[in-house]
């Protein structure tokens, strides 16, 4: 039953080295360059003696645990992706869940950079100083409940871009710059100024990697996240479902 | 050899025409044009808020105080605010045109390359960024309450142009692999630009030598907004403050050597990245 979805993860995980494996290498750099200038800020922030809610060893784990696991941080999937070559179209046209193909397919991409970039780093990380055991085991089902979340919010994003006749860059956009923010994967919440630390957690996009990475490096107590993220699973999910069922035969594709 | 030149007059008409099409997008769809509006002030202000939150939370980052920091992420919005809207059509991206053999389509064009390149401006839907950037910019400057010489506008400007031609230099520096690996490198300026976009908002100041030498000088991300920055606040040295114009020209130097070598290849060798069908491999 399975067969085909494991064919299609491993397909995926091909597609994304198969010319080479130097294909990987700006993805790689980009988060580099990214991830060093970062910790250096919580550094420059604790030698200024500013450590407030959190410890730098806490601040230190969440950068690198977001950026190590980006992928898992916010999920991306083809729906999101900038459709204009028709890509959305041919999960249409096989004869597998469009829900199933999209989960398969955006595993077997994560693959390749799991096992070359995030691996690596996570082996990397007691050499450079930084701690990336989690505090509790409750980040293992948060986890999973972001992840899950981050593919209601792709379906539901996938409607907007269908209702709106295929302005996926529009929706791409939207979508990129309100979950910078609001996932609190960047800048943890418990840092913010001018009391958002006390609301930003329970808005939808609260429960999804910033959530984890919260519980992950000890910031935030289990009983104060999972709830939340279960609700807005359950809700999300809900939404995510009818409106997809409502919205996929006004799908139109020009493909280019 | 037909001539291809354009007088001043035409080029303006040309850019006209980009700015017509680009507002009759905009607003052929109220809706739509909501949306966009919506979609670009929060792009535009979730990209600048993480840093500037920390700033204001630990009253700056660095030695920079918060309406210091919050002009380094407006001059940067400007910088990168003004490229896109001005590189509309792939020309921030030239490894997209090059990679997919659009440049074979510039041939047919009676414009000059550069021409081609220049007026496809989207001053309507691309120019939220330069305008958030520019109301930051001048929010920062009422609270900095620093009395600003009768020049410094001009070397405001005078940086601004440098930070853009050392960005557009990387690019083209870098897009001049895709002449000879066209898949491979049909986004490396997609790599480059946004690299610099996301780094480029970080405050190198109390930074270790380690980061901050490689971000001023082999990924110069420091020379988009930070090192700018502390020119027009009067904290660099002499050597310091001409430092990223003498930068801007040798990478424009090095660009152009680059691309004219990659472009004579391609006018050999082509790239076929298109199938009868239509469709690009």
């Amino acid at each position: 039953m399975f067969g085909k979805y494991e064919m299609t993860v491993r397909m995926a995980a091909q597609a994304r080295t198969n010319g080479g494996l130097l294909y990987l290498v700006p993805e790689i750099f980009m988060r580099l360059v990214y991830l060093v200038p970062l910790l250096c800020i919580w550094r420059v922030l604790a030698e200024s003696g500013t450590e407030g809610e959190m410890s730098v060893s806490q601040l230190l784990s969440h950068t690198y645990i977001n950026v190590v696991a980006a992928d898992l941080m916010v999920v991306n999937t083809c729906l999101s992706a900038w459709d204009f070559d028709t890509r959305s179209l041919e999960l249409f046209t096989r004869p597998m869940s469009v829900f199933g193909q999209v989960i398969a397919r955006t595993v077997g991409e994560w693959t390749p950079m799991l096992a070359l970039f995030s691996v690596p780093m996570l082996l990397l990380a007691p050499v450079l100083g930084i701690r990336v055991l989690p505090q509790t085991l409750w980040a293992v089902p948060s986890l999973f409940l972001s992840i899950s979340l981050g593919f209601a919010f792709e379906i539901l994003f996938y409607c907007v871009t269908v209702r709106l006749r295929n302005v996926s860059w529009l929706t791409y956009v939207i979508r990129s710059a309100i979950v910078s923010f609001f996932s609190g994967t960047v800048i943890p919440f418990r840092i913010l100024p001018f009391g958002m630390d006390r609301w930003i957690l329970y808005q939808p996009f609260g429960s999804l990697g910033g959530a984890f990475l919260a519980l992950y490096v000890g910031s935030a107590d289990a009983a104060e996240v999972l709830p939340v993220q279960l609700f807005w699973n359950a809700v999300i999910w809900i939404a995510a479902v009818c409106w997809f069922r409502r919205s996929r035969e006004r799908m139109v594709s020009f493909g280019g | 050899m037909v001539d291809n030149r354009v007088s001043v007059k035409r080029y303006f008409k040309l850019l006209g025409i980009y700015a017509r099409m680009d507002l009759a997008s905009l607003t052929r769809d109220g809706k739509f044009m909501a949306l966009v509006i919506a979609a670009d002030l929060i792009s535009n202000i979730s990209a600048v808020s993480g840093i500037f939150l920390l700033a204001w939370k630990y009253g700056g980052i660095g030695g920079m105080d918060r309406f210091e920091v919050l002009f380094m992420l407006a001059y940067g919005n400007i910088v990168m605010g003004f490229l896109n809207m001005m590189g509309g059509c792939n020309a921030l991206f030239p490894s997209r045109i090059i990679g997919r053999g659009q440049w074979e389509h510039m041939f047919v064009m009676p414009l000059p390359y550069g021409v081609q390149l220049t007026v496809g401006i989207f001053p309507f839907t691309g120019s939220s960024t330069f305008l958030v950037g520019v109301a930051l910019l001048i929010v920062a400057l009422r609270n900095l309450g620093k009395s600003l010489p009768w020049w410094w506008p001009g070397l405001l400007v005078l940086l601004l142009a440098v930070s853009m031609v050392t960005v557009v230099s990387l690019s083209y520096l870098l897009s001049s692999l895709a002449f000879y690996a066209p898949v491979q490198c049909e986004e490396i300026s997609s790599t480059v630009i946004y690299s610099v976009e996301r780094t480029m908002t970080f405050p190198l100041s109390g930074m270790p030598a380690y980061v901050r030498y490689p971000l001023l000088t082999v990924f110069p991300a420091g020379l988009m907004a930070w090192l700018p920055t502390m020119i027009l606040l009067g904290k660099t040295n002499a050597l310091e403050t001409f430092y990223p114009t003498a930068f801007a020209l040798f990478a424009a130097m090095l660009a152009t050597c680059f691309f004219k070598k990659g472009f004579r290849y391609y006018v050999q060798k082509g790239i076929n990245r298109y199938v009868s069908g239509g469709h690009r491999s």
